[in-house]
């Protein structure tokens, strides 16, 4: 009930979690996760929210208008 | 146009949001119960502060366990269920997959609720653990972590079933706290609770918890969100996509270690307390990196904020976690913390953290995935203005007020000449001061909550519709 008991819930639990963390960079590692980070960024993007445009606008005071004023300048993201 | 090269099984990001309705749905109108509760119960601790005569005379009241029950119905009723819907849905988007075993995220849903609730109340009945964030008597805290191990497998889970070819950054944040939760929450309740480790150890092991809930669950979360939703809402990707990896893999390494910076004077070993104050200082880091991305990106934006009442909640997350980062670096050093310790500051502090940067994201999170699950727009404008308003300028003024206050009564009990209850009296009016902003956020939560019941109850309002594309949000709508 003493320092194995420390060792066995505080150090064993996390040496799990840290060694889990150190897999899951290597894999990001090798799995390419971290290579072409750019193309990654964009990811959070599809037709229905695409790349430059504003998905948010509730409380504009313009009626109906899609921001587009960004597509410009995003546009070197676009593979 | 598209960036995204869309393979087969990817799914659109409307069918992940329709999938997503019950349990998300769930999650937000719980979240929303919980904040009334968490506030009422604050504004009632926060009056007796100032006034102690008031409710004394029933025992379920009393000062000692309605500031406990606040705390937790805050914690693990408002930002977990917050939590729940807001990092979930943000995985299943990211995961652009159909999610599977809605059955089980909904039961365990319920329950964890059930579990808060009996929790509460079994603080109010005097069931309550003498031991900071940990207050929930242990008879249901099995419960509660049973709950909550359901709710974080259904995350993974999700997660192994992605399409997606790239893990973007929020997914990181997320995934990672799935995993720090249930360590650092079972850890502290068995060496503290279950079978009690030695005295300092206990409360190495307490604030280690306490600290890590705010740095391992709410802050990846948070960040999360914020790296979701600054870019997608005004269309551009984040500003520096690779620092924010540093970012993450920095948080990840410092953030556990910190806690110990609130035991600085106690009868804890010497270097344990250094170790604590290095990691403090050493969440600069991180805390930089999210600051450049967050304020970059929405740099040269400003018309979107003040436009997207997502992005204006957002970026006032991102705003109060660079400056509640940097003050809490500060606050760890040695010669602030003799002045700052046992003073009001450490409470206006966690406000600051909980408040002012968590949960301000969660609120501009909220307003963007409500409409998109059950396919409705915001019935009113004005109690959306409202709410910011309200809850901004109120947080604003309990920050300012604990953290003037706080320094103040720290250096008057740091004055061997003073008495101590003259320093107390010194105290009130900054307490006032506190209860005022109590007044402003519960008038920000009851204009949120009404728009959230309004949106839930109303069936008339339909997004306006270009194509086949819903424009939720858009101020075309009725």
């Amino acid at each position: 009930m003493d320092w194995y008991y420390y060792i066995l819930t505080g150090f064993v639990l996390a040496g799990l979690i840290f060694i889990s963390a150190v897999y899951a960079f290597h894999w990001a590692l090798k799995n390419g996760q971290l290579k072409d980070l750019e193309k990654g960024a964009s990811s959070i993007f599809d037709d229905d929210e695409p790349l430059g445009e504003q998905t948010d606008y509730s409380l504009s005071k313009s009626n109906y208008n899609l921001h587009t004023t960004t597509a410009n300048e995003s546009s070197k993201f676009i593979q | 146009m598209s960036p995204v090269n869309l393979s087969n099984n990817k799914i659109k990001l409307s069918e992940v949001d329709q999938s997503m309705k019950w349990a998300g749905l769930l999650f937000i109108i719980s979240a929303t119960l919980w904040l009334l509760a968490g506030t009422a119960l604050g504004m009632i601790s926060s009056y007796k502060m100032h006034n102690s005569n008031f409710l004394a005379n029933l025992e379920w009241l009393t000062f000692g366990r309605i500031r406990s029950a606040h705390l937790n119905a805050v914690i693990y009723g408002w930002c977990n269920n917050a939590i729940f819907a807001v990092g979930l849905w943000i995985m299943a988007r990211l995961a652009r997959t159909k999610v599977r075993h809605l059955g089980l995220l909904i039961i365990a849903g319920i329950f964890w609720n059930i579990a808060v609730t009996i929790g509460i109340i079994g603080i109010l009945t005097g069931h309550m653990t003498s031991v900071e964030w940990l207050e929930i008597p242990t008879y249901i805290t099995p419960l509660l972590a049973i709950s909550y191990c359901l709710i974080g497998v259904w995350g993974i889970i999700v997660f192994r079933d992605r399409q997606s070819e790239h893990i973007y950054i929020s997914q990181w944040y997320i995934l990672g706290a799935l995993f720090w939760f249930p360590w650092i929450y079972s850890v502290a309740q068995i060496m503290i609770l279950f079978e009690p480790a030695r005295g300092t150890v206990q409360s190495l092991t307490n604030w280690w918890f306490a600290h890590n809930f705010l740095g391992l669950w709410l802050t990846p979360m948070g960040l999360a969100a914020a790296y979701y939703f600054i870019p997608k809402v005004i269309g551009r990707p984040i500003h520096s996509y690779y620092l924010s990896f540093l970012g993450f893999w920095t948080l990840a390494l410092f953030y556990s270690w910190a806690g110990v910076h609130h035991l600085i004077g106690g009868p804890v070993p010497a270097w344990a307390v250094s170790l604590g104050i290095t990691a403090s200082v050493m969440m600069v880091i991180p805390v930089l990196v999210a600051a450049i991305n967050h304020h970059m990106t929405v740099l040269g934006h400003f018309r979107e904020v003040i436009e997207s009442p997502t992005l204006r909640f957002v970026v006032f997350g991102a705003l109060s976690y660079t400056l509640v980062s940097f003050i809490g670096s500060t606050m760890s050093l040695r010669s602030v913390n003799e002045i700052s310790h046992f003073t009001h500051l450490t409470v206006g502090h966690a406000h600051h953290g909980v408040y002012a940067f968590f949960t301000m994201i969660m609120f501009g999170s909220i307003y963007f995935i409500l409409p998109r699950l059950i396919h409705r727009e915001w019935p009113s404008k004005i109690l959306i203005t409202c709410h910011f308003w309200f809850a901004a300028l109120g947080i604003t003024i309990m920050i300012v007020a604990l953290h003037v206050g706080g320094w103040l009564q720290g250096l008057a009990m740091n004055n061997p000449e003073l008495l101590f209850i003259d320093v107390m009296k010194g105290t009130i009016p900054w307490l006032k001061a506190r209860t005022v902003s109590g007044f402003f956020l519960a008038i920000a939560h009851i204009a949120f909550a009404i728009n959230v019941f309004w949106i839930v109850l109303s069936v008339k309002n339909k997004p306006a519709v270009i194509g086949t594309k819903a424009l939720f949000t858009s101020p075309h709508a009725k």
